[in-house]
C-alpha cells in the first residue's frame, strides 16, 4: 500500500494576486467610459429625433392651418394661457391629451391636470436630461407654484435681447423682442422666416427647469422663486423669451456665453423686473460640448457650445437679413 | 522572481494615474479687478438698470453691471462680479424692463445715455478695486 504524502500545493503568492486584480481593475477602467459614452450617444440620438418629431408637428400643422402655432394670451389681464405645443398635440399622436384639456380656462386649473397636462410626454424629454421625477408649477395657484405639471425640455425663442446690442455683442438693429420662431398671440408663416428656415432655430434644449443648473452643476433646487421660470410642457413661460446670454459662472446676466452655461436665471422675486411674468430660461442642454438644435426647416443639428453668440443670435433671428458662417 | 511583479505593480499605477496631471487650459481673459459705483436719478437711487463699460480705442468685451435696490452696481466681465480690465472707458446706463406682459423688455430711461457717444458718462479703471463716482441722470 503506498500511502500518497500530500505534497504542498503550488498556489499564488499574494503579489501575484494583486497584479491580477490590478489589470482586472485598469481593463474595467477602461471599459466603463466606453459604455457610458454609448449610453449618453443613444440618449442623444434620441432627443436628436423627439426634435425632428416635433419638427414635423410643425409643418405638418402648417398648412392646414395656414401658420404655425404660438403661445397665446388673450390679453395681458387675461388668466388664461396657451402654449404653441397644445396645440401642436394632435399632430403629435397626442389627440388624448389634447380632448382632454379645456382651452377656455387656465392649464392650472384643476379639470386640465389630470389627464391632461400633468401628462408626460416622451417626445418633449431628453433622456439625457434629468427630468421625469421633476414637475412644474404656477404662480397663479395657492400656494404659488405647487408641482402640478410634467415638464418638456425644448423651448424656442420670442426674440434677441437689446441689450447684446449696447454690449456689441450681436449684428446692430437684430436685437428685438419679437424676431424669433415662436410668436406671441401673431401667427407666424412660414413666409415670414425670410433669413431661409434652414438659417434659423426653431426649438432648442433648456434642460433641467425648474431647477437651476449652472456649467453641469445642480445650483439651486426649485422652491418659491428660488427657479427658474419655466419647465412644464404646457406653459408659455417655459419659452426661452429672448436670447440674454451671461457671463462664464451662470450668475450675471447679459453676457457673452450663452449655450450650456445655466439652463436659466433664479427668479429671486416674481414678477421679475427684466422678464415681468414671462421665462427666464437660457439656451442647456445634458450633452457634451453643446445642445441639439431643430431648424426650422425640420433638420436637427447639434450646436457646439462654443458657438459664438453673434452666431447664435443670427440663427435665432427669423428676419435679422444676417450673413452666416458653418456653425458645424 | 520577486521583484518583477513588484516593478509591474508601479508600473500599472503609473498608467491608473499619470492621465489626471493635465492642467487647465490657458484662457485668453485679461487680468480684471473689482469696480463698483452707483447710478443716481437727482438724488434718488437708480434700481435694476444696466451699468455698461465701453473700452475706449478697443474692441474687446464690454464690462457691464446691473444696480440694485440702493442704486449700487458691480462690474462683471467674464464671470459673475469678477470687476473690469484697466484702463479708460465710456459709459452707458440702459434700464430694461418689461410693463405690458405682450410687449416684451423695453428701455425705460433717454435713449442718449444708452449710446457712449452721447451719455457724457467716463471712467477710469485703475489696478486694483476700484470705485467709481455716481452717474447722475438728469430728468
Amino acid at each position: 500500500m503506498v500511502r500518497r504524502i500530500p505534497s504542498r500545493r503550488r498556489g499564488f503568492t499574494l503579489i501575484e494576486l494583486l497584479v491580477v486584480i490590478a489589470i482586472i481593475a485598469i481593463l474595467i477602467g477602461l471599459l466603463l467610459p466606453a459604455v457610458q459614452k454609448v449610453r449618453e450617444a443613444a440618449a442623444r440620438s434620441t432627443c436628436t429625433n423627439n426634435l425632428k418629431q416635433l419638427g414635423l408637428g410643425f409643418h405638418n400643422f402648417h398648412d392646414p392651418n395656414n401658420g404655425l402655432p404660438s403661445n397665446i394670451r388673450p390679453s395681458a389681464t387675461s388668466t388664461v394661457r396657451v402654449r404653441w405645443l397644445t396645440y401642436l398635440l394632435p399632430y403629435l399622436e397626442q389627440d388624448n391629451v389634447y380632448n382632454n384639456v379645456n382651452l377656455n380656462v387656465n392649464w392650472h386649473q384643476p379639470v386640465n391636470l389630470a389627464p391632461g397636462f400633468s401628462t408626460r410626454l416622451k417626445v418633449v424629454e431628453c433622456p439625457s436630461a434629468p427630468n421625469g421625477q421633476i414637475v412644474d408649477g404656477a404662480p397663479d395657484t395657492s400656494p404659488a407654484w405647487t408641482n402640478i405639471v410634467a415638464n418638456g425640455d425644448y423651448s424656442g425663442f420670442y426674440g434677441v435681447s437689446p441689450e447684446l446690442e449696447t454690449l456689441g455683442l450681436i449684428t446692430p438693429g437684430t436685437g428685438r423682442v419679437n424676431n424669433g420662431a415662436i410668436s406671441k398671440t401673431t401667427k407666424l408663416r412660414f413666409a415670414d422666416f425670410t433669413d431661409g428656415l434652414s438659417n434659423t432655430i426653431h426649438l432648442t434644449e433648456s434642460a433641467g427647469r425648474p431647477n437651476v443648473y449652472r456649467n453641469g452643476k445642480l445650483a439651486v433646487t426649485a422652491g418659491g422663486n428660488n427657479r427658474v421660470n419655466g419647465g412644464g410642457w404646457c406653459r408659455p413661460a417655459s419659452e426661452l423669451n429672448v436670447l440674454r446670454g451671461s457671463s462664464a459662472d451662470g450668475l450675471s446676466f447679459p453676457g457673452q456665453y450663452a449655450i450650456n452655461v445655466t439652463n436659466g436665471e433664479a427668479l429671486g422675486t416674481y414678477p421679475h423686473p427684466y422678464y415681468n411674468v414671462d421665462g427666464t430660461g437660457q439656451v442647456y442642454g445634458f450633452h457634451t460640448g453643446g445642445v441639439n438644435v431643430l431648424y426650422a426647416d425640420g433638420s436637427v443639428r447639434f450646436l457646439r457650445s462654443t458657438t459664438d453668440i453673434r452666431t447664435l443670435a443670427a440663427l435665432v433671428t427669423r428676419n435679422g437679413g444676417e450673413t452666416l458662417a458653418n456653425t458645424d | 522572481m520577486y521583484k518583477r511583479p513588484a516593478i509591474s505593480c508601479l508600473v500599472l499605477l503609473a498608467l491608473a494615474f499619470g492621465p489626471f496631471g493635465c492642467g487647465k487650459a490657458e484662457s485668453d481673459r485679461k487680468p480684471t479687478f473689482a469696480v463698483e459705483g452707483r447710478v443716481l436719478e437727482g438724488t434718488k437711487p437708480v434700481a435694476n438698470a444696466t451699468v455698461v463699460f465701453h473700452p475706449v480705442g478697443d474692441a474687446g468685451v464690454k464690462p457691464r453691471g446691473k444696480t440694485d435696490a440702493n442704486g449700487v452696481y458691480k462690474l462683471t466681465t467674464y464671470d459673475g462680479d469678477d470687476g473690469a480690465p484697466a484702463g479708460s472707458y465710456r459709459v452707458t446706463v440702459e434700464l430694461w424692463a418689461t410693463v405690458h406682459a405682450d410687449a416684451g423688455p423695453v428701455n425705460r430711461i433717454p435713449a442718449k445715455y444708452s449710446r457712449p457717444e452721447s451719455s457724457g458718462f467716463a471712467a477710469e479703471v485703475a489696478e486694483g478695486p476700484t470705485t467709481i463716482e455716481p452717474f447722475v441722470l438728469k430728468k
